[in-house]
């Protein structure tokens, strides 16, 4: 097997919100000592550690039991919630992608089709093939970009 | 009792944006990002105020680590494009 580098993260659940200064003094003995990373999420904290090994089946295990074992010292009631690992490649585009897609008003939709504003609105009202707004504001309905883009090219078929 | 680093290989992977960005953006979306003078260490807390994550620009790094926890917390990354229509037309 190739030597590859994998990130690992383990997400915990935890009954009662942990202090800052806590927080921040697990993050600080994690990450000088042993280089995983402490953060809090939204029900709890998650541990990451970057692996580098030819043999993630058996390395990757290992360390998961390493850093519950070492959590332990800290939290006594944190349920395992997630545990998630992924090469570094994969780690990175994740983080590349977007997780809010471009949005596009009536008047940037009117552009993006080369329409008029009232055009859309006629679409809006009357063709089923027109896509649904994925948010509305005061201002109107949002679209997703690529929404509108796909609703373009079936015109254009 | 396991002490931290008894489990072997301790890696990093390459930083995929600069810290200064990620601390301009985060302001501007509420949080609250203080860079520690004498250690270089940045904090971020959520617009609600509770610590997330930390940060030290001495390790670049660790920067994808520090962006995958905020993003989890709430903050929207990557920053979106300032006029996306204009840019995909």
């Amino acid at each position: 097997m190739m030597t590859g580098t994998w990130r690992l993260e383990l997400l915990w659940s935890v009954p009662r919100r942990l202090r800052d200064g806590r927080l921040e003094h697990m993050a600080a003995e994690a990450e000088s000592a042993a280089g995983w990373y402490v953060a809090r999420t939204r029900t709890g904290l998650s541990v990451s550690a970057w692996v580098t090994t030819d043999h993630p089946d058996r390395e990757l295990g290992r360390i998961v039991e390493h850093i519950t074992a070492w959590l332990e010292r800290y939290v006594t009631e944190a349920h395992l919630v997630s545990l998630r690992a992924c090469t570094e490649a994969e780690a990175q585009a994740e983080l590349a992608r977007p997780d809010l897609p471009p949005l596009a008003s009536v008047a940037d939709a009117a552009q993006i089709l080369g329409v008029t504003r009232e055009r859309v609105q006629q679409w809006r009202t009357e063709s089923r093939a027109f896509p649904a707004p994925v948010a509305r504001v005061a201002a109107g309905p949002l679209w997703t970009v690529e929404s509108l883009r796909y609703f373009r090219r079936s015109l254009e078929r | 009792m396991a002490e931290p680093g008894a489990s072997g290989p301790r890696t990093c992977t390459p930083a995929i944006a600069d810290g200064p960005t990620v601390v301009t953006w985060a302001r501007s979306q509420g949080w609250q990002v203080h860079v520690a003078r004498d250690t270089g260490r940045v904090r971020f807390a959520a617009p609600s105020g509770a610590f997330v994550a930390s940060w030290t620009e001495a390790d670049p790094t660790r920067l994808a680590d520090v962006l995958t926890a905020l993003r989890r917390y709430g903050l929207v990354w990557p920053p979106p494009a300032r006029r996306p229509r204009t840019a995909s037309r």
